[in-house]
């Protein structure tokens, strides 16, 4: 295919490609290791929106901030996951070696930017929740 | 500092035991302008500016010498050290323990108790010791909403006394049949813990009971779990509700027979009572006006 996005995966040692991408993308190919990655992300996620909701409810504002980014997050690892999963194939590179999951360019590119937006504006809410947290600590 | 004495002056009001170190007792005083009756134990050595309704006396001696006195602490604000706060000492009576270093302090197993250090909170309950930093005590279910915990960090959270303020709230509690917080800190313009503690000083100063009419004043009671101190008996109820009626007396006396047996929730004593939320509520506050209730706290603040 002349126009994929392609993620080299290898079994051993970590891609340098976008790890939602591996992480979740992986799961629909039955690999162990991908697949309890992506349960522990969701856990997280799940966890995250809990906190996230009991912060607003007694008005903590960074710790809200702080898990309202983790949620952000992981949204983004399952938008591109989704994308490995629902357009993605598997494609082996050496025998028994190295894969590699094409996703078709238009939609592989976009669900690439959305999660690198997302992975920014999570990371940034998570370094304002925890300054303001930090804030608060030195402040007592 | 200020804050420190306004948290532990509405803790207070609930009958909830808290220690603090002795200069916060000092502005506690002075917070509330001396309105409080006040006994300062022997054990504790402190001068305090506002005098006039403190007596200072050895509260071990002077109980002893007549035990028909303790009915007549009930509504007196005892300050005792932390060596004098024992099993000894009676469990209803209303407690402020005095420490150098509330976080250490030991509590009485048998009534949990809040021990105000500089820069956290510690909860000691039946052998368990929980530490709380301030900005953490909104997780402190559902006495965070009664003092107000999301606000105790900010620099107007301490009472500042006005003899005006405490005249408008005297004419509202006294114009009004049923009352709330809310309403009366929007009437007011005063934070919601100001009012509270300005129903306190209403009920120390004119000895009288107010609270059982604020339907929001113990409320949420939702993650508490609420039990009777040991030595409140039925007479005690009976007592304390006498001017109330006979259906608030029927009522409490039927909360207090669940009491009795241990620590419930709301649901429960609902459940076994018969009572309404509302009628259960008004009851609860009431009691813990003479500080007949003993409380188990849920902290869970949040993992990460």
């Amino acid at each position: 295919m002349a126009w994929t996005v392609i993620v080299r995966v290898q079994p051993e040692g970590s891609p340098a490609a976008a790890p939602g991408l591996y992480v979740l993308g992986l799961a629909s190919h039955h690999h162990a290791l991908p697949v309890t990655l992506a349960v522990s992300v969701a856990v997280i996620g799940v966890l995250s929106a809990y906190n996230a909701y009991r912060a607003a409810s007694a008005g903590d504002r960074p710790r809200m901030l702080l898990n309202l980014g983790l949620v952000v997050n992981v949204v983004g690892m399952m938008v591109v996951g989704f994308s490995a999963y629902r357009w993605g194939r598997l494609v082996p590179v050496t025998p028994g070696h190295a894969h590699e999951v094409t996703v078709p360019l238009g939609l592989g590119t976009a669900c690439y930017l959305a999660w690198l937006a997302l992975f920014l504006l999570g990371n940034a809410l998570v370094i304002v929740g925890v300054v303001l947290l930090t804030r608060r600590r030195l402040r007592l | 500092m200020d804050s420190r004495a306004t948290l532990a002056c509405l803790l207070l009001s609930y009958g909830i035991p808290v220690c603090v170190e002795p200069e916060v007792v000092r502005k506690i005083n002075e917070l509330t302008r001396g309105i409080v009756p006040t006994v300062l134990d022997a054990s504790v050595d402190l001068e305090l500016e506002y005098e006039e309704n403190v007596l200072y006396t050895d509260l071990t001696d002077l109980v002893a010498f007549d035990p028909e006195l303790l009915s007549s602490l009930l509504d007196v604000l005892i300050v005792v050290d932390e060596e004098a706060f024992t099993e000894e000492l009676p469990e209803v009576l209303h407690v402020l323990v005095v420490s150098s270093s509330p976080g250490r302090v030991r509590s009485n197993p048998s009534v949990p108790l809040l021990s105000l250090g500089r820069r956290r909170a510690f909860y000691l309950g039946r052998g368990n010791r929980l530490s709380i930093p301030y900005s953490e005590l909104r997780y402190l279910e559902d006495v965070a909403v009664w003092v107000n915990a999301r606000d105790v960090l900010s620099e107007d959270y301490a009472y500042r006394h006005d003899d005006t303020l405490l005249r408008l709230a005297l004419d509202l509690v006294e114009d009004r049949l049923n009352l709330s917080v809310s309403d009366l800190s929007r009437s007011l313009s005063v934070p919601s813990h100001w009012a509270r503690i300005l129903i306190f000083l209403i009920e120390k100063s004119e000895e009288r009971v107010v609270r059982h009419r604020v339907w929001d004043w113990m409320e949420p009671v939702d993650k508490t779990l609420f039990s009777v101190k040991e030595s409140v008996d039925e007479s005690f109820v009976m007592t304390v509700t006498d001017e109330l009626g006979v259906r608030f007396q029927a009522w409490a006396y039927s909360l207090y027979q669940e009491l009795s047996s241990g620590y419930l929730t709301w649901k429960e004593l609902c459940r076994r009572t018969g009572l309404g939320r509302g009628e259960l509520v008004k009851v609860l506050s009431l009691l813990s006006r003479f500080n007949a209730l003993t409380y188990k706290f849920r902290y869970t603040p949040p993992s990460i």
